[in-house]
Formats: C-alpha cells, structure tokens, sequence
C-alpha cells in the first residue's frame, strides 16, 4: 500500500490504521498479545512506518504536515501499547502482593563457614586490645631448657617454687614449659636493652597435674611484659584496668593483693569487679614488677629501667565469656563443642 | 595451713576486730586467707546445762537417767551413753531441735523405753575434738544457758591460709608469724612469746656430734622425764582446730610449738637412744628405718640423718623413726630442734615423695635463732602445763647460728618511683618497723635497714623487697591508676603467628574448616595406628601422667586423624583443622618443633583419592592466595618415612621455588581401616615457616582492557605421565601475548579413554589492551597451542 498515492487517501487510512490499531491494543489479553502488536503495526516494516517513505511522494507542501501526523500517531500508538502494558503488570503485583503463602522460618539455605576455637577467640580479643597499646606479639619455644623455664626467672633448683608449677620433664634433660614467662626472656634479650618495651607472649603451657572440671594439664597462658625508665606499680594497675574493661565491656575495678611468683616483686593477684559494684571480686590474673635479677638476665639494667609483667589463662576467660563448664572440653576436639562458636 | 583465732588472740589483742576484716586485711596485705570457720556458727542453740541429777537407767546398765537445767525452760530429762557423767557438772547441753556440726538433728526420743530430751555432748558430737570416750566438763563457774560460742576459749574461728601465698615466708607458718602480722596492719602491739629463761647450755644429755655440720648449723636437745599424758582440752582443740591430731602431751607439745614459732621439733624416746649419742650425717648406701607412719624408707648416701651410736634414728627434718616413737611406755624424752639446710631436706623429700608438716618449714629456710627459742617454748609451756614434770635445766646445743647480718640500702625516691605515687620518708619508717625491720637513717631520704633474722635467711635481700613491705603495709589501694603511657609503638605480630592467624581466618571462614586443638602428647595406641615407628626419635616424657601417653607428638596429623571416626559419627563431610607443632628428637637431644597448619578433608564416601587430592588442591590455592603467594607448583612426592598416615601413590607436595611450603594427599588406606573409618580422606600440612618466608610474592593485580575477551575450551586427552602442569605451560609457551589466562577447570577418567588415560579441560582467554581481537588471530592461536601439546603426547579430544 505504500505505492498508493499521496493525498487525503493516504491521511485517512492513517486515522483509520490508527484507531484499528488502538482497538486492537485495547482488546489485547495478554502482555504477549501486546508484544505480538508491537512487533507487526509498530515494526520498522509495518504499515504506519512504510508511510513514513511514502512522504517523499507528496507535494511538498504537505510532506511535513503528513510526517507530523504519522510521528503523532505513532506515539499515540507507544503511549496506548506503555499504558495497557502498565495495566497488566499492576494486575500481575496486584496478584502478588495479596499472596500470603509465604513463611521466613523455613529452613535456611546455608552458605556454610568454619569454626574458630574459642581459644582462638578470646585470645584474639586480647591481642587486639594490647595491640592497639602498642604491645607486639611475639612468641616461643614450647619445649624449653630449666634454664629460661627456671633459672632466669629467679627460680633456683632446690626451692619450694618449683613445687607451685608440677612439671613436665623430658628425658631428654628439657621442660614442657611451665608458663609463657620465658618468653618474656627472649623478648628481653631481643631487645638487647633497648626500651621501651611492650609485647605479650600467648601460648600452649604444661603442668603435670590431674585434670577435672577446672584444671588441665595443657591449657593456654598470654604473658605480658612493658619495660622503660620509671615504670611502677601505677602503670600496671592502668595498663590492666584498661585491658580489662575493654575486654569485658563497661568499667572494671581492680585491686592487687599481694602474692608470690618468684619473677617478681612485688608480686600481686590482681582481682577484677564492674567499677563501683558490690560484685564478688574476681581474681583475674598474676602480676608484678620484673624483678632485678629477671631484668638482668634479659639484659636489661635494673637500676636504669624497671617493669610489670602479667600472666592470664585463656581457659578460664573463654569459660567466663562463653559460660562454658567444664574446661577438658577445650581440648577434646569434640565438633559438638567446636562447632558452636 | 589453719590459723586459729583463740590462738593468735594470745599474741596479739584482736578484740573490737570482727573475723571478716581480719581475714580481709590479711588477704590484702599479708597473704591470702581461703575462708574460715567460726565453730559457734556452727551450733547454734547448744548451750551449758548442769546435771542436776544423775542416776542408772532403769533398763540399762550402762545408760544413765539425767536431769540437766540449761536456762531458758524446766530441766529436761537426758538419757547418757557417757561414763564420766555425774551430778553437779557443768556441760554442753544441745536442746531439742538443734543440729550439731555431723549432721545429728536432735528429736525427742525415747531410749529404751524412757524419754529423752536432747543429748549431752562428747567433744566429737561438737566438732572440737576428736574423742568419744566420755561427755565434755565444762568450767563449773559458767553460768547455765550459756550459749557455747559465748564460752571463752572453747569454740574458735578457723582461717584456711592458702599455702602458695606463703612459699617465700619462712615466718609465717607459725601463729606467732602471723600475729606479728596482724599487729603491723591494725596497730597493735605484739606480745613476745613465753620462753623458759632458766635453761643454760650445757653437757647435760646424749652427747651431740655433727660429722654433716654442712647440712646442720644448729642443733639442741633437751631432756625431760615425764611420762604420757592426756593433753589438756584447751591445747588438745586447737590442734584439732588446725589439722594436727592430739596424742599425748609430749608429743602434742611439740606439734603445738611448731604451730606457734614456726621452728618443727621433734621428742626420741630418749630410753631408745643408743649409746646416748646423737649423730648427724649423712646416710651410708642402704641404711633403711621404718618411719612413723610404718613405712621402710631407704636412704642414700647424700641423705641427711639423725643416727644415734648403732643405727637411723630419723630422717633429718622429714620424719622421725618409729624405733624411738614417744608411745605409753617412754619415761624420759629427748626433744630435738634443729637448723637442717633447706636444699637437703628438700632433695630427700622429693626423692622419698615424703612431705611433711616440719619439711614444709624447713625447706622454706627458717631462722636459725628458732632453734632455741623453740626449746625454750616446749619447756616453759612443759612446766606451765604439767609442773610434776621435770625439764632438766641443761640443755645440749652443737654448732652455731649462722646469723647473717642483712643490711639493704633503700631510697624514699626508689620506693615512690617503684610503687607509682609519693611516699613520705616517715610512712616508709614506720612501715618497716612494725615488722620489725631496723630502718637507720644514712642521709635526706635513704636508710640502711636491718632485715630481721625471721626475714633475713632468704626472704628479703633487695631494696625491692623492702618496698614491697612498705606497699603492703601502707595497702596497695594507695596505688593509682596510670593512664597507659609511653612513645607510640608500632606493634607487630611474630611473623610465623602472623601466617598462622591468616590461614586460620582462610580455613575457618572461605574453608569452611572447623578449628580443634589437641594434646601435645600422643597416646601410644594413637601412634600405632598412624603406623609410627614406636617413637624413635620423638621426645618422651620421664614424668608422664599417663604411662601410654608419654611421647610427644611427630605432628598435628595423628591426632586429627584419632577424632576423625568420632566425627563422621556426626556428619558425612568432615573439615577440621588444628594449627600446631610436632616434635622431634635430634640427635643432639635438642628438640626441634615443627610448626604444622593441618587440615583434614573427609568424607563418608569413597571418593577416588586423585580427586580428593583435587579438592586439598582447592584448599592449598585458598590458603597460598590468603597468603598472598603466587608461582608455586605442585609434583608427586614420594612415600616418606616421616609421614607413614600419607598415601604412598596419591600425595604431592608444593613448592615456591626451591622450598617445600606443604604436602598433601590422601590418607593410606591401611592407616584409615586401622581408625575404623569407611569413606576417604586426604591431609593438607602446610610449614608455616616455609610459608613465611615465601609471603607475598604474588601480585594479583592486571590492568583491566576495555577490549572484549575471546575465550575457548581445550580439552586434551593424556596419559598420567604428563601432568597437567606441563600441559598448561605448553600452552601458555604455545600462545601469543594475547592468552591472558590458562585454567584446567575439569578432568574426565572413564569409557571411551582407556585406564592410563583422561581428559583435562582448559579455559583460555585472550585479551588485547589496545584493540578487538579478529576471529582469524585467536583460530590461529589455537591452532599453534594445540599443534604444540600434541608434540608432548597429548591429544585433542
């Protein structure tokens, strides 16, 4: 039809091709019977755009009046086909929101992951908190010589502080090392008498002694040692006050009381509480000033700089924080346990 | 230890004082108390009643019909088992209702057909003492109804010292010790103790010799004759109270001095004595003794003894023999006291696996000055309780007290520097002087102090030591709170506990692994079924807990595999891993730990172990790309004697450069059956120091081209002669600039290709970074890459 001539016969099959095929858009019952008249009556092709080459056939005088009238219907076209396809789609979520069938507790989908012991947990917890002081973690040996277990910590053969840590000896002459105060040692001789410094030294320690419900004979220490010039009993007390109330959250009290550890001295049990409670204290840690013959055997001068080191069991944090009973399961690689954290 | 009130009461004035702020105190500023039990708190209602009249039963002889009067109501009828009981004595009455310390609830009774109401106590019934022979008497001047606890000196209130807060105190294990502690802290005046001022050395009594006067400074007897008696009742209860058990007065009088100086001591049968000699020495090869608790112990030559002029008569300072044990036929007593030297007594202690009350004293280094004073003690408490004994003037005292003189130059500077706040020069004096310290000004702030000779063995010999006295004494509540302060650091994690936190996170989180810890030491059964060679060169423990559990582990390996079964138990997939050391013996009886990240891939079924070993694969490249390592390559290892658990035909191992950074492979299936686990399993071990040193050498980043990306899938068929990884590098060797990436991405074994054979798919990408690459340029790569892996062997499929 496009080779039909120009004049009023091409303009009224415009105004009809247009209203058939608005009716036909009209009467369309799907959003494929939509798509389907796009396709034909708005293709390139179809009829309506064919016209568009039949415009170079007319006088000029009315080419651009008769372009305007087919752009016009053409968009008319686009606008019936956008508002009809409109009516489907809020037909169709008409139809979805109103469907109630729907439960979120159905089971999940996992997306699976592995599980980090809670040792793991709570000792990266610390490490963080005294990292972010400025204290580097470092580490040693497990099997370590009487020398560096004993002697260099002021624990001479012979005295009745051996007896406080039952020991684990090797044939061969060495120590499943009785804490991870040696470390504090190598730390020192590292150093070689440079100060400040600021590490803890966490790690898998051994006594021979029976286990039960709260005691093993393998469990996990984190030591920590700052040396510089007038570092005194105040500092201690400000270091751990701040450790531990980040790390249980809140403001915690603490007090020192004093005890023995052979390394140092004074030497303190330092006992925890929420600050201006009336809780039960309880005890935390041990700790203490370095004592001069430990700072010497590090190679530090005690006459120039002093120092506090502490020891914490990560058993009984990772006990408090998880509330878990009984520590063997720590070490029993049971996956109902490890799969909980 | 125990420490009884009534008792530290005669050395120091407490009243006004309650029992919570003395245990308090002393937990803050001396050592720790556990608790402690008030004896009245525990009977409540039990009062003193008198026997208003006592007759016979009427239908037992040996029960007794008592009317008792005890206050408040009418007097009661009380039915008594007791021989000692008769009218007109005061005793401790428990009423209907009440409950007595060993659970007895009391009830209305009827015994033997006549009604009771209440008991009359035994010294058992109440918990004071140990004996049931008869009823308790009581003063006769104490008013009736008389709450128990109200009666002076009877009940008492028990602190529990814990031990290890006292190791370094030679003088607190004494009351006297204690209570000059206690007078320190609340300001109160120590009494001195009681001692016989009459006794003079002399040459009354065995003759003393002292061949191993290195292992005995001091040593004294003294000479009593006196037979066995009841101790009193006052004495008898506190050595109750604190965990000794009453004998008889001769004995107990030397427990209860040990008790109160510190200084243990201890009573011969001075009849028993041999050639009345007493010789200190040390053993000779084989002597032996029977020991009061009638064991035959056996000495070696370096023991130090007591011999008399035949044979042993006690282990020095551990335990005497039974031989010359003060029993109901003694009629004369030798007390010895004693300076033994700490390292031997504890030396022959812990080879005997002996401990004691003295050797617990002894080996702390007590004050040799307690050698006298305890033998003064004994006698003049000996004459106060029993005057018809005799204690004989003239006593017997070899060697001398190796006093040492300790003087300790101290600063105030020092003291205020060390504890963090300001100390004036006066609390610093004052401080050390309650405890006897002698502080004698040397200038403007520094003393030299006197260490008194309680302290003065081993206790305090640094400033530091006097400053802790003065922080005690002035209470470390004083002490405040510093913000932390210092020059910022840059903290650093050890760098093999940095890779061990990396692939921690890599397993755990992208793994999917779950993280056990296991023991150190390996179980013997264990080590035999992960086919170990008994241990040879593993370190073993001389003093294991367990006897089959006495070697260190060779690896983290054994034991992940000892859980497996229980695991698979609860699920068919297992993934755990353990980030640990493995020990060995070298032979210079040094011993090297390993530093293993291991984790273990199982599964209920059986997978073919080659594609198990693709999976532990997947897993390494996780942990190499959360390490940040690019380059590595894997090959075949070699069966390896180390490492019996690894599959002789499917393990390999993977190298950056030169250096083994991990073996992995399937588990042989001989170690899997010997576990009892059906299904498969393989074990990726990473060497962390390996992997520490090969960190980040990889760098992941290519610029990203604006131009498309061609890709296609080559898949080659090859025998198990040519790896993969040569095939890859052909092709990468084959392509042109533009091969961007080379990935093998599935395997095929099976029909149509024959048993030697399978099929490897690869995914090539080209890329151009300045222009779109033609058709034409990637069908002639192509061409070339497969042109060149057909020349190794290979063919397309």
């Amino acid at each position: 039809m496009g080779d039909v001539g120009a004049g009023p016969g091409m303009k009224q099959r415009l105004q009809t091709l247009t209203r058939e095929v608005l009716e036909r858009i009209d009467a369309a019952g799907s959003e494929e019977a939509l798509e389907a008249i796009e396709r034909t009556d708005l293709a390139r092709k179809g009829e309506l755009l064919g016209m568009m080459r039949g415009i170079k056939d007319l006088p000029a005088e009315e080419r651009s009046a008769f372009g305007q009238a087919v752009n016009e219907a053409r968009a008319t076209l686009e606008a019936a086909l956008g508002s009809k396809r409109e009516a489907f789609l809020s037909a169709r979520h008409a139809a979805e929101t109103a469907d109630t069938r729907f439960d979120p507790s159905e089971p999940s989908i996992a997306v699976g992951g592995g599980h980090l012991h809670p040792i793991t947990r709570v000792r990266r917890e610390i490490e963080a908190i005294f990292m972010g002081l400025g204290f580097s973690v470092v580490d040693g040996p497990e099997v370590e010589t009487e020398r560096f277990n004993f002697d260099l910590l002021n624990i001479p053969s012979h005295h009745p502080a051996r007896d406080m840590q039952d020991t684990m000896w090797l044939e061969s002459g060495q120590v499943m090392r009785t804490h991870t105060s040696p470390v504090q040692l190598r730390a020192m001789m590292r150093a070689n008498g440079k100060v400040p410094l600021r590490v803890i030294a966490p790690g898998r320690v051994f006594r021979n002694e029976q286990q039960d419900a709260t005691h093993e004979h393998t469990f996990h220490q984190v030591e920590g040692l700052m040396i510089d010039e007038g570092v005194s009993v105040a500092d201690l007390k400000g270091v751990l006050t701040l450790v531990l109330s980040r790390l249980f959250g809140g403001t915690v009290e603490v007090r020192l009381r004093p005890h023995y550890f052979p390394f140092v001295e004074p030497g303190f049990e330092l006992d925890m509480r929420r600050a201006g409670s009336d809780d039960t204290w309880l005890e935390m840690l041990g700790c203490g000033m370095v004592h001069p013959e430990v700072l010497k055997g590090g190679g530090m001068d005690p006459t120039r700089v002093s120092g506090f080191a502490f020891g914490m069991g990560l058993e009984r944090l990772a006990m408090m924080r998880y509330g878990i009973e009984d520590v063997r399961w720590m070490m029993s690689g049971d996956p109902r346990f490890l799969q909980q954290f | 230890m125990h420490l009884s009130l009534n008792w530290l009461s005669d050395h120091v004035d407490l009243t006004g004082l309650d029992v919570a702020t003395i245990a308090h105190e002393l937990t803050m500023r001396s050592a720790l108390i556990e608790g402690f039990v008030d004896q009245a708190a525990q009977l409540p209602g039990v009062v003193v009643g008198e026997v208003l009249q006592s007759g016979r039963h009427p239908d037992a002889d040996r029960l007794t019909l008592n009317t008792v009067a005890f206050g408040a109501d009418e007097p009661v009828q009380v039915v008594c088992g007791a021989p000692n009981v008769a009218a007109g004595q005061k005793i401790v009455y428990a009423p209907v209702g009440t409950a007595l310390p060993n659970g007895l609830k009391l009830k209305k009774a009827k015994i033997r057909g006549t009604e009771s109401h209440g008991m009359i106590c035994a010294e058992d019934e109440i918990g004071l003492g140990p004996e049931h022979d008869g009823i308790l008497v009581l003063d006769p001047a104490l008013p009736v109804g008389t709450p128990i606890g109200a009666v002076p000196g009877l009940t008492d209130v028990v602190f529990e010292i814990d031990n290890k807060s006292i190791t370094h105190r030679p003088d607190l294990w004494g009351h006297h010790g204690f209570a000059r502690e206690l007078a320190a802290i609340f300001g109160r005046e120590l009494r001195p103790l009681d001692l016989d001022a009459t006794l003079r050395a002399g040459d009354f009594g065995p003759r003393i010799e002292r061949p191993a006067s290195d292992g005995c400074a001091l040593y004294a007897g003294l000479c009593v004759d006196d037979v066995p008696t009841r101790s009193p009742d006052w004495l008898r209860f506190r050595l109750v109270a604190t965990g000794m058990r009453p004998i008889n007065l001769l004995v107990d009088l030397s427990n209860y001095v040990m008790l109160d100086t510190g200084q243990p001591t201890h009573p011969f049968d001075r009849d028993r004595i041999r050639g009345d000699r007493i010789v200190v020495r040390r053993a000779e090869e084989g002597e032996r003794l029977v020991t009061l608790d009638g064991e035959e112990r056996i000495l070696v030559p370096d023991d130090l003894m007591i011999a008399d002029g035949e044979g042993v008569l006690a282990i020095a300072g551990i335990m005497g023999g039974a031989d010359a044990e003060v029993g109901d036929g003694t009629r004369r007593v030798f007390l010895e006291s004693a300076s033994f030297d700490c390292r031997d007594v504890r030396r022959t202690s812990s080879r005997l696996g002996l401990r004691t009350e003295a050797l617990a004293r002894f080996e702390k280094a007590l004050d040799p000055a307690l050698v006298e004073v305890a033998v003064r003690r004994y006698a003049a408490l000996l004459r106060q309780i029993r005057p018809e004994a005799t204690v004989h003037a003239t006593y017997r005292i070899d060697g001398r007290p190796s006093q040492p003189d300790v003087r300790i130059p101290l600063r105030r500077e020092h003291v205020s520097r060390l504890l963090g706040y300001p100390v004036a020069g006066g609390e610093v004096e004052r401080s050390l002087e309650v405890l006897g310290f002698e502080p004698r000004s040397s200038g403007e702030g520094t003393w030299d102090v006197g260490v008194p000779s309680w302290r003065a063995t081993r206790d305090v010999s640094l400033p530091e030591d006097l400053i802790e006295e003065v922080g005690r004494v002035l209470g470390y509540d004083r002490v405040p709170s510093e913000a932390p302060r210092g020059p910022l650091l840059l903290a650093q994690r050890d760098p093999l506990m940095q890779v061990e936190e990396t692939l921690r996170d890599a397993l755990a989180g992208r793994g999917a692994f779950t993280e056990i810890l296991a023991y150190s030491t390996i179980r013997d059964r264990t080590l035999s079924l992960v086919g170990g060679a008994a241990g040879a060169s593993l370190p073993r423990l001389a003093n294991a807990l367990q006897q089959d559990a006495s070697h260190l582990r060779p690896s983290v390996v054994p034991e992940l595999l000892g859980k497996l079964e229980a695991w698979l138990r609860y699920a068919d997939e297992v993934r755990s891993f353990e980030v640990g050391r493995g020990y060995r013996l070298m032979t210079d009886a040094t011993v090297h730990e390993s530093r293993e990240v291991c984790a273990l891939l199982a599964s209920t079924s059986a997978l073919d172990a080659r594609d198990l070993v693709r999976r532990l694969r997947g897993v390494l490249d996780l942990c190499l790309e959360a390490l940040s390592i690019g380059g590595a390559r894997v090959e075949v290892d070699e069966p390896d004697a180390s490492m019996p658990w690894m599959h002789a035909r499917r393990s390999a191992r993977a190298l950056v450069g030169d250096r083994v950074v991990a073996r992995f492979g399937a588990v042989a299936p001989d170690v899997l059956q010997r576990f009892d686990v059906e299904g498969s399993a393989g074990l990726l071990v990473l060497d962390v120091r390996a992997l520490a040193v090969s960190e980040g050498t990889r760098s992941p980043y290519v610029p990203v081209s604006r131009f498309p990306e061609a890709s296609i899938d080559l898949a080659f068929v090859a025998d198990y002669r040519l790896g993969v990884q040569e095939i890859e590098k052909a092709i990468r060797a084959a392509g042109p600039r533009t091969l961007r990436r080379v990935a093998s991405f599935d395997v095929y074994r099976g029909a149509p290709l024959s048993d030697d054979e399978r099929s490897i798919a690869f995914h090539l990408v080209f890329q151009a970074s300045d222009r779109t690459l033609t058709d034409k340029e990637v069908v002639k790569a192509r061409e070339r890459i497969v042109s060149e892996v057909e020349k190794l062997g290979a063919r397309l499929r």
